[in-house]
């Protein structure tokens, strides 16, 4: 079983990882790009020679990062690798796209896209996410079929004696795969491919600017001006198909050892070895022969396609208009449809529709936090998914990712509290500098309380305004004594704050009502008071300010 | 594959419409590797030569080496060839004749492997089956050679003496009774005694010494021996159904193999089978799956009024390979032993009569046959009437043997019981019986 091991491995390495990964990008790429010089032709202005480089990029990855999921060393789930895979590409895809057409946003446009997320996609971004999951796609579809025909380990069969014996057929169960049926359906998707990238090479050959701007209406296809055969169309033409046959090549060699190691063949190793540079240079000598043979105009083969073609659609045609006729008089025999006199037209009144009224657009604050909660969630994701994309490689180990955190977290710790020490540092400075300053609240003193005024109700807000004026007072050297009645302490109030004498006296009266009247206090009349208070207020602070200037000069 | 040439095809249909005149080049790529692959690959095969050698008979237990000689004669590398002996698991040693490779032009490689002579039979090795193809799958076909086949003989238990009397007046065997003396052999001089032959007399030696001296011979036996061998399964007890004709045919192969290392002649009859020959006329071969071994190959049976003559179509009476001496003769001799397979077949006492009416006067006839019953004993004895010397060896664990050996003696013939392999010691033993040869 060691042998049949290193067999799988051997051949399986060699091909897999050396060549074929390399294969599939370049024939997914010149795929590609066939469609890319259509739309080249068609938006000349677009940078899409530059998405080349991009897809070789995507194609590669792709294929590595399949063939990195087809081991058993990993415990990564694929389809989070998948998705994780798809989100970050289609980031850079926007970055990229954004730097090759150098329109990276600007302030508005942020701002623009924060409320609305999906500004972030244009037209030219949408096809480049497009031909991007197609390359994605075409990739890791290649990519599997290549891998279910190399030999897996699980389908070596269990018993070492059949692996002795050389009579064929003899105690073996079939390959579990049908790798005869996957090589087939390589070749079908390859001809598929080809038949398109023949398809775009020829519409490459139309002057597509002048069909599109000019808007010919309908014409035949050799009214059309040609442009001839673009070289990079020829340069994709000559990967697809070379390189295709290519990958068949190594597909075969799969196939082949696969059935070889499991019927327990001895291999000679040059006949891997060999294999890729033999089958290279067949193809070479086939290439450089062909080249030597004339290519022939295709016009007039071409003129006679094309009146095949139109010959089959008037037949086609023809019959469809023939069923129609039997159909209608089948039809109008068994209804027995008697036509009868046009009726009155019948007159439509004019309905207004009732246009429901349409709800006011929302806020710009809405728009602004659903976009940015979008925009949060997703570059979360994005972060997650290049944490975890690199993670599942082991690039860097989980470990050093925990500790880079912790050192983070420790760090802004330490800075903050370091901040703190210093404001307090200048406080507790400040402070001893200015001593003449009002003596702390003492126990003594009331201490504040935050008081929510809308909470009160009118009598309570009157009495607030004056007590928080008597208090006010009383910090600033007006100490109400006990027993002194409000009238009394009003005197002493005026006595200092003379500016505001007839808003001491309503403020005093309005608490006297309040406080020791049964009589209602309208919401009004607290409200005619608040505007008192305040002067009160403004006024006892500038007594406190002047107060200090006044013991300065002493 | 066919598909790459309905995707030419495509192609082309495609390039005419959009007027791609690059699309040639693409069509005769495509082509050119289509081609090749269908015209290259039948040549490659055909101008492949295999070869098979080994030795074509092997003793027991022994290691048969055989070597498979594969050349490419064509100027065409072949990128892979697939070559795969089919060889018994039975027989096989080691990991098997299963390689693939790829040659250059003109090339040959040799392929050997090793197969182990387990089991006394008729196998086959082989065929050998090679399979070659292109790069890219377009196209895979086969060949073969044709199977050869291994003959392992029986066991062969060596035997120094077998003290077989002989009635015939000259032959190789030296011997202590005096009967016949071999003028061919002369081993001394003695004094002439009267009524000596006068061309006896050694007339040198006379005229040196003052006597008449006459040459004395090495009294020698001429054994003519006809192995008469009973593998009629019904005569054996069931315990002993597959084990006792086994070890009757070892008896055989090991006396056939001493008499004619001893230059007798030796010959063989049996009732039991042969299965290549019944196979031949059946015009097929059934070979066992696991072991690759012959075997006989089944045929509906026909109801016939008739006695001995009423027996399958197609099989007839035992057939008698005559005693010949020589090597060429006892391979043929142990070749038979090797393939015979045990069979309902004709009685052994009716059989006794009919296989042994062309025989010498004096051949030895030694029956080996499971029992010694009254009318084996009267077959046997009609034989000794005949002019014949026959012997009877019981290849069963007997318990009253002294009976039989009573019976025989009475009736003029030996019989000897070797049941087991100890029994033979009698027949294994150092001394020789007769003088050194000269």
């Amino acid at each position: 079983m060691d042998h049949d091991s290193e067999s799988i491995d051997r051949t399986n390495l060699q091909t897999a990882v050396n060549v074929r990964p390399l294969l599939i990008a370049l024939t997914v790429v010149a795929l590609v790009s066939g469609l890319l010089l259509i739309l080249r032709l068609i938006w000349p202005d677009w940078p899409w020679n530059l998405l080349l480089l991009f897809s070789i990029f995507i194609a590669v990855e792709s294929t590595l990062t399949s063939l990195w999921l087809k081991k058993p060393n990993h415990f990564a789930s694929s389809i989070k690798i998948r998705g994780a895979e798809i989100v970050v590409t289609l980031f850079l895809l926007r970055l990229f796209s954004w730097l090759i057409t150098s329109s990276f946003p600007g302030r508005s446009d942020l701002y623009r896209i924060l409320r609305h997320p999906e500004a972030v996609i244009d037209g030219f971004f949408a096809l480049v996410i497009l031909l991007t999951l197609f390359v994605i796609f075409r990739t890791q579809s290649l990519t599997r079929l290549f891998s279910r025909l190399s030999l897996d380990r699980s389908e070596l069969p269990q018993s070492k004696r059949s692996s002795r014996s050389g009579v064929l057929g003899d105690e073996y169960s079939p390959l579990l795969i049908d790798r005869h049926a996957l090589l087939q359906r390589y070749y079908r998707d390859w001809a598929i491919g080809g038949a398109m990238l023949i398809i775009c090479a020829g519409i490459s050959t139309f002057d597509l600017v002048e069909i599109t701007n000019n808007d010919p209406g309908v014409r035949s296809i050799s009214s059309f001006s040609r442009i001839g055969l673009q070289p990079e169309m020829l340069a994709a033409l000559m990967i697809y198909f070379l390189g295709g046959l290519l990958l068949a090549s190594e597909g075969r060699l799969a196939a082949l050892n696969a059935r070889w190691t499991y019927e327990g063949a001895t291999i000679e190793n040059r006949i891997i070895k060999s294999w890729r540079r033999s089958s290279l240079l067949l193809l070479f000598i086939i290439a450089l022969t062909a080249a030597f043979i004339p290519i022939s105009s295709t016009v007039d083969i071409s003129g006679v396609f094309q009146a095949i073609g139109w010959i089959a659609f008037l037949i086609v045609g023809l019959i469809v208009a023939i069923i129609s006729v039997i159909y209608y008089f089948i039809l109008s025999g068994l209804m027995r449809v008697t036509p009868t006199e046009p009726g009155p037209p019948v007159q439509l009144n004019e309905v207004v529709p009732d246009i429901p009224q349409l709800a006011s657009p929302p806020s710009e604050i809405t728009s602004l936090i659903l976009g940015s909660v979008f925009w949060i969630i997703l570059l979360a994701a994005i972060v997650i998914a290049v944490i975890y994309l690199i993670r599942t490689r082991g690039i860097p180990p989980k470990r050093s990712f925990s500790e880079w955190w912790r050192h983070l977290f420790q760090w802004l710790r330490k800075q903050w509290r370091s901040l703190f020490q210093q404001v307090q540092i200048m406080t507790s400075d400040l402070r001893s500098k200015m001593p003449a300053l009002e003596p702390p609240i003492t126990i003594a003193t009331l201490s504040w309380r935050f008081i929510r005024l809308s909470s009160l109700s009118a009598r309570d807000k009157v009495r607030y305004y004056y007590l928080s004026s008597v208090r006010r007072a009383g910090a600033r050297g007006a100490i109400r004594k006990d027993g002194e009645t409000p009238s009394e302490y009003t005197s002493e109030l005026k006595e200092k704050w003379p500016g505001v004498s007839d808003e001491i006296d309503e403020l005093t009266r309005s608490f006297i009502k309040a406080r020791y009247s049964g009589q209602l206090i309208e919401e009004i009349e607290a409200e005619y008071v608040k505007p008192i208070w305040k002067r009160i207020r403004r006024a006892i602070r500038r007594r406190g300010g002047n107060r200090l200037d006044s013991d300065r000069n002493k | 594959m066919s598909d790459l040439l309905i995707l030419a095809i495509a192609l082309l249909a495609v390039a005419f419409l959009f007027r791609v005149d690059f699309i040639y080049y693409i069509v005769y790529v495509c082509l050119g590797v289509y081609i090749t692959g269908q015209l290259i690959t039948p040549r490659i095969v055909r101008n492949v030569k295999l070869s098979r050698l080994y030795n074509q008979n092997a003793f027991l237990g022994e290691r048969v080496k055989v070597q498979v000689t594969i050349t490419n004669k064509s100027w065409l590398p072949i990128p892979w060839l697939r070559a795969v002996e089919s060889v018994p698991p039975v027989l096989m040693i080691g990991q098997g004749a299963n390689r693939v490779m790829a040659f250059r032009s003109r090339e040959s490689k040799i392929m050997i492997y090793q197969v182990k002579a387990m089991k006394r039979g008729f196998y086959r090795l082989g065929p050998l089956i090679i399979s070659a193809g292109d790069y890219f799958g377009i196209r895979e076909l086969t060949n073969r050679l044709p199977a050869d086949y291994l003959t392992v003989f029986p066991r062969i238990i060596p035997f120094s003496q077998l003290g077989l009397p002989s009635r015939l007046p000259y032959g190789l065997i030296p011997t202590r009774h005096r009967f016949f003396e071999d003028p061919a052999r002369p081993i001394g001089t003695r004094d002439y005694h009267s009524g000596d032959s006068i061309r006896h007399i050694n007339w040198k030696v006379s005229a040196h010494s003052d006597e008449l001296l006459v040459r004395t011979f090495e009294p020698v036996k001429s054994l003519e021996t006809l192995l008469l061998l009973n593998l009629n399964p019904s005569e054996y007890s069931r315990q002993s159904r597959y084990d006792g004709p086994e070890w009757a045919i070892v008896i055989a192969a090991s006396m056939a193999v001493y008499l004619a290392e001893e230059r007798q002649a030796v010959g063989l009859t049996t009732n039991g089978i042969d299965p290549l020959g019944a196979s031949k006329e059946l015009g097929s071969f059934s070979f066992e799956q696991e072991t690759g071994r012959l075997q006989m190959s089944v045929q509906p049976v026909q109801d016939k009024p008739n006695g001995l003559e009423n027996r399958k179509p197609g099989r007839k009476l035992p057939w008698q390979l005559p005693p010949k001496p020589g090597r060429a003769h006892l391979m043929k001799v142990l070749e038979r032993l090797a393939r015979i397979e045990i069979q309902d077949s004709v009685p052994f006492s009716d059989w006794i009569p009919r296989a042994c009416t062309r025989l010498n006067w004096g051949t030895n006839i030694v029956a080996i046959t499971p029992t010694g019953d009254e009318k084996s004993c009267s077959a046997l004895h009609q034989l000794v009437k005949a002019g014949y010397n026959p012997v009877l060896i019981i290849v069963e664990p007997y318990k009253d043997i002294r009976q039989i050996r009573d019976r025989a003696r009475s009736l003029g013939f030996q019989a000897y019981h070797v049941g087991k392999e100890n029994d033979l010691d009698r027949w294994r033993g150092s001394h020789r019986a007769g003088r050194p040869r000269a």
